[in-house]
């Protein structure tokens, strides 16, 4: 079938999400980029050069040559870069794989009950999103601290006599974050659930695979797309989260976010932070990337 | 199990969903190698009534033997018996292999026989080179049989099949007809058949349970199902019938004289007792004929409505005398009066089958 050429209306409104990408995430990306390559100064804004349209083209080439990747350099020379980097990667994958043991057994639970009910228990899957994100962080730590709730509740039933050092603690970071990232791996592993037809499991029963083989056999993997979508949606926002460490954890989960956050505020050394930023990025692109191959892969096949 | 045994017995099995009653104290017995049609209108509690054999429902009455060992207590994936089901559910994540594999490797069978048993299949279900194509590259009709191979693969004695033509094309689906009563044969397998559509159960099956309503309606060979249907339901749910209704009989000499709106008929009757209640003369539309000469009984006046080419067949619908349409079928090679013309069609007494109304 011959392509006709898109109305002027239709191409309108294609060029919409593009024109968002560009604005919202392409310039922002490219400011940053330029920030990075720049150098730290004292001045307003803190750092140069600064490209001053009006000066000329010139002027402009001037300050281009000026770039450098100085600042990443500084993030080579800096330890608490790298170890930062492997401590958020660390903790957002081991987050990641304790929201998925948690979530799977959740999403599955929801999908097998009985139908009326389903809608109501998505709901609560997702109803901490109606109180503000922060109020709740700041929940756990009343929860979480050495005369929190859960110290007070253990020891009452006498499990345990001294408080438990949880608050300020990586573990802390890491059950705030899975907390916080529950329903963002839910909902996938329950939209692939709920998709699969009932037929397939008692296909496999009639053949005469037990619940268990049934589940690791048939269930499980036709379910792997809506895991694989819901750790990505998790991992990566998690990798560079700044909120949870820095009100859950302590001086020792430094976290790459926390990082940026110091560089940036408490140093105001924006090229470095700036570079920080785009290494993340560099970083979390792999597993975008790979997802992605696999999807069209998935697809293919 | 001796060979008397039936393979497969429903004792009693009621089933209800909330307030509806699914199944209705149903008793079957399907002998070992038979093949075995549950017919019905959507609704009558046939596929319930499979899903009550696989395991997959659990009867609230009843019990269920297969091969003469109570299975009712038993969940699915330990019975010895395979379903085919109406969409397939062939893992769409394995090949066609692994599809027909899945069962053998449950069962701890060794790899090189697994291997054997599936080329096995694969040459029974006319799947040869597809072995590893996954099942969304397969044609509908590869589909179904590659969900027939993988029922098969673990040699059941008993196998039921949920509607197994019903997402095929009319052409395929009568092709396929022939190729599963071959395989049914050619393995001995005990088939038991859900289906809706009866020139489907009246072709392939050695017996058919008419159901209505989550009861049987009759069970019987299709000949027999055909010829002498036992109720109204029964004699309308198959083929076409023409109905005449009882306003007064009397008996003699094993025939009910019969008085209908249409005219006198004569039927041969056995069934005596139901003279006097409301009754209806049930006559298949191949019994009747237009009458050659002035003799005989059953001799209603009427004259030709229209006629529908069928090809090897004419079908006649007639008025009769009480302006009700009546069904003639006459194969081509008769004469053919045309339409308006005024006729008699007649019929024999053994044609004639009494019904209640």
């Amino acid at each position: 079938m011959p392509r006709r050429p898109l109305a002027r209306g239709a191409r309108a409104v294609l060029s919409a999400p593009y024109l968002w990408l560009a604005f919202f995430f392409i310039a922002p990306l490219a400011l940053v980029a330029k920030i990075s390559l720049s150098k730290s100064v004292v001045a307003q804004p803190p750092y140069a050069p600064t490209f001053d349209l009006y000066a000329g083209f010139g002027a402009l080439i001037e300050a281009a040559r000026t770039l450098s990747f100085d600042a990443y350099r500084g993030l080579v020379a800096d330890p608490l870069y790298f170890e930062s980097y492997l401590t958020s990667l660390g903790v957002a994958a081991l987050s990641t794989a304790i929201a998925i043991l948690v979530a799977y057994p959740l999403a599955l639970a929801i999908v097998r009950s009985d139908r009326r009910w389903r809608g109501f228990l998505i709901g609560l899957a997702v109803a901490p999103f109606w109180t503000s994100f922060l109020i709740r962080v700041y929940a756990w730590i009343a929860i979480l601290k050495e005369e929190g709730l859960l110290n007070h509740a253990l020891m009452t039933l006498g499990l345990i006599r001294e408080p438990l050092e949880i608050f300020a603690t990586t573990m802390a970071v890491v059950i705030g974050i899975v907390y916080s990232y529950l329903p963002f791996v839910v909902l996938p592993i329950y939209n692939a659930l709920e998709k699969q037809d009932v037929a397939l499991r008692e296909a496999a029963a009639d053949l005469g695979a037990g619940p268990l083989r049934t589940f690791f056999s048939v269930t499980l993997p036709l379910s792997a797309s809506g895991v694989v979508a819901g750790a990505l949606l998790m991992f990566i926002p998690a990798v560079g989260e700044f909120v949870i460490p820095d009100l859950l954890g302590g001086s020792d989960t430094m976290m790459i976010g926390r990082v940026m956050w110091n560089d940036f505020f408490e140093n105001r050394d924006w090229p470095a932070a700036s570079a920080g930023a785009i290494v993340l990025l560099a970083i979390l692109v792999v597993p975008i990337v790979w997802f992605e191959r696999r999807q069209t892969r998935g697809g293919a096949v | 199990m001796s060979a008397s045994t039936p393979i497969l017995r429903f004792d009693g099995v009621s089933k209800n969903f909330a307030d509806i009653v699914a199944v209705d104290n149903v008793s079957i017995d399907v002998a070992p190698g038979e093949f075995f049609a549950l017919l019905g209108p959507s609704g009558c509690g046939k596929t319930t009534l499979m899903r009550i054999a696989a395991g997959f429902e659990r009867p609230d009455r009843g019990r269920v033997l297969i091969g003469g060992v109570d299975v009712t207590e038993l969940p699915p994936h330990r019975r010895p018996v395979n379903m085919m089901f109406q969409s397939y559910a062939l893992f769409p994540h394995m090949s066609v292999f692994d599809n027909i594999a899945f069962g053998l490797k449950r069962d701890g069978v060794a790899r090189t026989q697994i291997a054997e048993r599936v080329a096995e299949m694969v040459r029974l279900a006319q799947l040869q080179g597809l072995e590893k194509r996954k099942p969304d590259q397969l044609s509908g009709g590869q589909r179904q049989r590659a969900a027939l191979a993988r029922a098969l693969a673990r040699r059941p004695k008993l196998l039921l099949l949920d509607e197994p033509l019903g997402a095929l094309d009319r052409k395929l689906r009568e092709e396929t007809q022939f190729e599963l009563m071959d395989i049914q044969k050619k393995l001995g397998t005990a088939f038991v058949v859900v289906t809706h559509d009866q020139d489907e159960a009246m072709s392939m099956a050695d017996r058919i349970a008419l159901m209505r309503a989550g009861r049987i309606e009759q069970i019987g060979a299709p000949p027999q199902i055909y010829e002498r249907p036992t109720s109204r339901f029964a004699a309308e749910f198959i083929g076409e019938i023409n109905l005449f209704e009882v306003r007064s009989a009397s008996y003699a000499n094993g025939r009910a004289h019969i008085e209908t709106p249409e005219g006198a008929i004569e039927a041969a009757c056995e069934n005596v007792d139901r003279i006097g209640a409301p009754a209806i003369v049930a006559v298949r539309p191949e019994r009747l004929r237009f009458a050659a000469d002035d003799g005989g009984v059953n001799r209603l006046a009427a004259v030709v409505h229209d006629i529908a080419y069928r090809g090897d067949r004419r079908i006649f619908r007639v008025r009769l005398s009480s302006g009700k349409l009546a069904r003639l079928s006459a194969s081509a090679a008769e004469a053919t009066p045309a339409p308006g013309a005024e006729i008699v069609v007649t019929f024999d007494p053994d044609a004639c089958v009494l019904l209640d109304a």
